[in-house]
């Protein structure tokens, strides 16, 4: 069909036009009323988070105390120091003033002083105040302060494989540092400012503040005193044996806290080496509670304590020592050639004779062995507040031959971490109850005391009455047995020796031995538990020529500091045994929930934070606690 | 049809209303200008008028341009559409003369002429509306065969070509558009129509290939938030301001987006600030009026004395709507990101002299129509 080309036609096309331009603006109302009235709100909220800028304001970290209150690590306000180019009158002297001070070259201060196109630069960070009085001092225009804190470790090295440290953003990384980091870190606040895309701030803008929630402070078990003298003893015991590494642990013998732990070497917290990122992992190792080893004959002491509690043997059983023993034609050495011929338990215990102890483990039999590592804890570990803590490498139970079984008897072909020695042999000390060790004592905001941890029995092990034969019979050990060289005169100490030959591809390693000595003290009422562990020293290896006299400096020590009469035990406070309660996993529930649980349990709670969400408790899970215990929630 | 001189001896009277309507338009823009470009100004010239002070040196000129071509009967821009044609197509391949041709973001778009440079493509659109609207004027018996429309359309994809090489899509899609209404209002048959119609679509996924960064800009228009901080960003970013503005906006100089969150805010982005700072109600003003400005140029078409005057304002009123038309929508996400200023409104000297220019030709029509009357 033609059209014809009138001007109605032309009209009509024009109409058509002038129609097509209405309809596409009507979608463009549409759509601008869509983004605008019925968006609006979305995408400015969605907005507001580009328009402001936030400064974080730090929180100061918690800081950890030992047990008497002494600061072992704690924030010390710092400042960065920064220059505004544009506001500064003399280059010249800034830098002169800059370079006089911190450490920077006043060729480079000069630089940053006169750099163009550039509000303000970093010229050092983390200069204590009194670096940041002497600046003041000669103040020149354009220089200014910025206040952050570091973290400072009072005593450099003490307790450092314990405490741990923090990284350059302040989390923590190792030890206590990281196990508690969500207690201490606190909560930095903000202040957010209007600013523009490249965070220059507006004029005459708003700043909105959100306080900084600081960190809690820890108050450990740790004895300062005790760990400078142990850590001084050490080091000392180190420069004469040379050993590949010494370590020492002291516990409270009744209620399990840690009072001293150390292990050479060791390194500097506030200086800590990171060049060479494997040596800081290894060095920085708690090795004491971390590390399993072959115990050797302190071992024997746990031997001991399970035959006497299955009724197996007696502080008046007599045993034979030829000086071997042959275990399904395998032949195993007692460490004296000729044998200790006849002698009673204690003997045994006092000459540390293998045969007495291959016997006993022959008689305790493999099931019931292992039945009472796992009593002792050796095998789950305690549940200590530290990440990493180790627990007992043992042989499969199906591969286990009677060879071996004697030999676990002795403290060989059973790997053990040096914290369940100790708390196992204090378990058999203090009447047979098995303790939970622990670091944090209490935790506080600088006002009060939000939680306290009680000592914590995990279960009664062996009998009151087999725990005093052992301490008689340990106690005879030091007084004139092989653990001798631990005698502190006048006191009463029970102990034991031993020295362990190291594995080494599965073969027994040349030279290479533990000397260890363990031991606790008054011996009729012990209170003090001490573990001395010399891996590998060079010349005399023998536990009690190595590690025994160390063990005995170190009590004598403890004496002094706890005054401490000779003869004298002192009466401590008798563990409550209430009703203890297995704390759930609170971690993710809802603050209701949570509050809930602990009230059903007959626990009491305290709540840090002010979010829904509990991010973290103490204790943690499966902790046993007691009834009426606050448990600390954080939100 | 016998064009006639102008009477100059007869009062002449100016459409006022759109007179009024444009220079309302003019102010609005030069007071936004400085709005949105205070900011960026301020860091990148240390001055924060620098945007607003070209752009009133430009809507001044504009003002000389448009009563000038109101008072020159626009039959006499007939007698020169050839010249003025050559002279755009020598401009627009000035560009590509090293020295010469501005490269800016990647194209080629600008030359400069010593004192100031210009956007030869805005001069170009003109021109071949200029030059089409004599053609098919004059060969009107002749439109509805092939070989009627094939000038025009030789001409119109000569300048499209020209520029597409810049490479500038947007202004190509632009001459694109008014070349297809010039034919519909020229009298072309609906045959022929489609016949033109279904190749200019295909090349559409053509160009798109040959330019890889079109393809991300059209990822990025189907999902901007996928990458908020990428491709997406110019668009969130407007979409923002949109927001941020609401109903009645925030009050003109409190854009938030202003301060260097919204890329070309005072050119091709000028609109987000706007609905930011005067809100929906203001951003549907703005468009009322240009609807109004089209209407307008639509009925002066209508009542146009001869079919070229009516064809010239025809065209002219097309390229002022499919413009403005094609920014909105790029603003509020509705069509993939293509850099097109905002008429009358976006900083730009070139842009706003040559459409004042422009509607001075349309007054001038509107002017020998009243005066025929």
């Amino acid at each position: 069909m033609q059209i014809k080309y009138t001007s109605f036609s032309l009209q009509k096309r024009l109409l058509a036009f002038a129609l097509l331009i209405v309809f596409f603006l009507s979608l463009i109302l549409f759509r601008l009323f869509y983004l605008q009235v019925i968006m609006g709100k979305t995408l400015q909220a969605k907005a507001s988070g580009q328009w402001l800028r936030d400064l974080p304001t730090g929180a100061v970290r918690g800081s950890i105390t030992d047990r008497n209150g002494v600061v072992l690590a704690s924030d010390e306000v710092c400042y960065d120091v920064y220059v505004r180019p544009n506001d500064i009158l003399s280059a010249e002297s800034v830098a002169l003033v800059l370079s006089s001070n911190i450490e920077i070259s006043y060729s480079e201060a000069l630089e940053k002083a006169t750099k163009k196109g550039i509000g303000e630069i970093k010229v050092a960070s983390l200069v204590s105040r009194e670096v940041m009085q002497n600046i003041l001092k000669d103040y020149q225009n354009g220089i200014f302060f910025s206040p952050t804190s570091k973290r400072n470790y009072t005593y450099d090295n003490l307790l450092c494989n314990v405490l741990g440290f923090v990284s350059s953003d302040r989390i923590g990384q190792t030890g206590l540092e990281a196990y508690y980091d969500k207690f201490l870190s606190g909560v930095n606040g903000e202040s957010l400012v209007e600013a523009d895309i490249k965070g220059k701030t507006l004029e005459d803008s708003s700043t909105y503040y959100i306080e900084a929630i600081n960190g809690l402070n820890l108050s450990l078990t740790i004895d300062f005193r005790i760990q400078k003298a142990v850590e001084e003893i050490l080091q000392e015991m180190q420069y004469n044996t040379n050993s590949k590494s010494v370590s020492a642990i002291v516990l409270n013998t009744k209620t399990s806290e840690i009072l001293a732990l150390a292990t050479l070497p060791n390194f500097d917290l506030n200086n800590v080496p990171r060049d060479d990122v494997n040596a800081l992992m290894n060095l920085s190792r708690c090795t004491p509670l971390t590390d399993a080893y072959e115990p050797g004959s302190t071992f024997k002491v746990v031997t001991c304590a399970i035959a006497m509690e299955l009724g197996l043997t007696g502080e008046h059983d007599y045993f034979y020592c030829s000086g071997y023993r042959i275990v399904n034609g395998v032949k195993i050495n007692c460490h004296r050639h000729s044998g200790h011929g006849s002698q009673s338990l204690a003997q045994g215990l006092s000459n540390s004779c293998n045969c007495v102890f291959m016997e006993l483990a022959n008689r305790i039999g493999l099931e019931n062995f292992y039945k009472y590592l796992d009593l002792f804890g050796l095998t789950s570990g305690y549940g200590i507040d530290f990440y990493g803590e180790g627990k007992a490498v043992t042989m499969p139970k199906n591969l286990v031959t009677a060879a071996d079984l004697v030999r676990m008897g002795f403290g060989q072909s059973v790997a053990i971490t040096p914290m369940g020695l100790i708390n196992a042999v204090s378990a058999i000390a203090n009447g047979g109850n098995l303790m939970q060790p622990y670091f944090v004592k209490s935790i506080d905001n600088g006002v009060s005391v939000l939680y306290e941890k009680r000592p914590t029995k995990i279960r009664q092990v062996i009998s009151n009455a087999v725990s005093e034969s052992m301490n008689r019979m340990l106690e005879k050990v030091v007084d004139g047995g092989g653990g001798k060289r631990a005698m502190v005169a006048g006191y009463r100490i029970a102990g034991k020796t031993g020295t362990a030959q190291k594995y080494e591809n599965n073969a027994i390693a040349d030279g290479k031995y533990v000397a260890s000595f363990i031991g606790y003290a008054p011996a009729d009422n012990p209170e003090f538990t001490v573990l001395v562990i010399a891996d590998e020293p060079q010349g005399a290896y023998y536990g009690g020529v190595v590690s025994a006299p160390v063990a005995g400096q170190i009590f004598e020590k403890i004496f002094e500091i706890e005054n401490l009469e000779p003869g004298q035990s002192y009466a401590s406070d008798l563990l409550s045994l209430e009703k203890t309660i297995t704390l759930p996993n609170l971690v993710g529930k809802t603050k209701t929930e949570a509050v809930t649980e602990l009230i059903l349990l007959g626990l009491q709670y305290l709540i840090s934070g002010d979010g829904n969400i509990v991010l973290g408790q103490l204790d943690e899970p499966g902790t046993l606690v007691y009834q009426n215990d606050i448990i600390l929630l954080m939100m | 049809m016998k064009n006639k001189p102008l009477k100059l001896s007869k009062p002449l009277k100016l459409d006022y209303f759109l007179l009024c309507l444009v220079l309302l338009l003019v102010i609005f823009g030069c007071v936004m200008v400085h709005s949105a470009s205070s900011v960026s100004a301020q860091l990148h010239y240390n001055d924060e008028f620098f945007f607003a002070r070209k752009q009133i040196i430009g809507a001044v000129i504009g003002l000389a341009g448009m009563i000038t071509f109101s008072m020159i009967d626009y039959h006499k821009l007939e007698k020169f559409k050839w010249p003025i044609f050559i002279i755009s197509l020598v401009l627009l391949a000035l560009v590509f003369v090293p020295k010469i041709g501005v490269e800016n973001y990647g194209a080629k778009r600008w030359v400069n002429l010593g004192l100031f440079t210009i956007q030869p493509s805005e001069i170009a659109k003109f021109s071949f509306i200029l030059l089409a609207s004599a053609t098919l004027a004059k060969n009107y018996d002749k439109v509805k065969s092939i070989k009627g429309i094939i000038p025009v359309i030789l001409s119109g994809a000569a300048v499209c070509l020209l520029i597409i090489t810049e490479p500038n899509m947007s202004i190509t899609m632009l001459v694109g558009f008014s070349l297809l209404i010039m034919l519909f209002a020229g009298g072309i048959t609906f045959k022929h129509f489609l016949l033109i119609l279904i190749p200019v679509i295909a090349l559409v996924p053509v160009l798109i290939i040959i330019e890889p960064y079109r393809l991300k800009r059209l990822i990025a228009f189907l999902d901007p938030w996928s990458s908020p901080k990428g491709e997406g960003f110019q668009l969130v970013q407007s979409l923002y301001s949109l927001g941020n503005g609401g109903f009645f906006g925030v009050g003109i100089g409190n854009s938030r987006q202003k301060y260097l969150f919204l890329p070309f805010a005072e050119s091709d982005f000028i609109f987000s600030i706007i609905g930011e700072e005067t809100g929906f109600l203001g951003a549907t003003l703005v468009c009322l009026i240009f609807l109004l400005i089209i209407l307008r140029g639509i009925k002066i078409a209508l009542n146009a004395k001869d079919r070229f005057g009516c064809l010239l304002s025809t065209g002219i009123t097309s390229i002022i709507a499919i413009q403005f038309i094609l920014n909105v929508c790029v603003v509020t996400g509705s069509i993939p990101p293509t850099g097109l200023p905002l008429p009358f409104i976006s900083a730009g000297s070139t842009s706003l002299v040559v459409f004042m220019s422009a509607i001075g030709v349309v007054l001038n029509i509107n002017k020998q129509n009243e005066s025929r009357a």
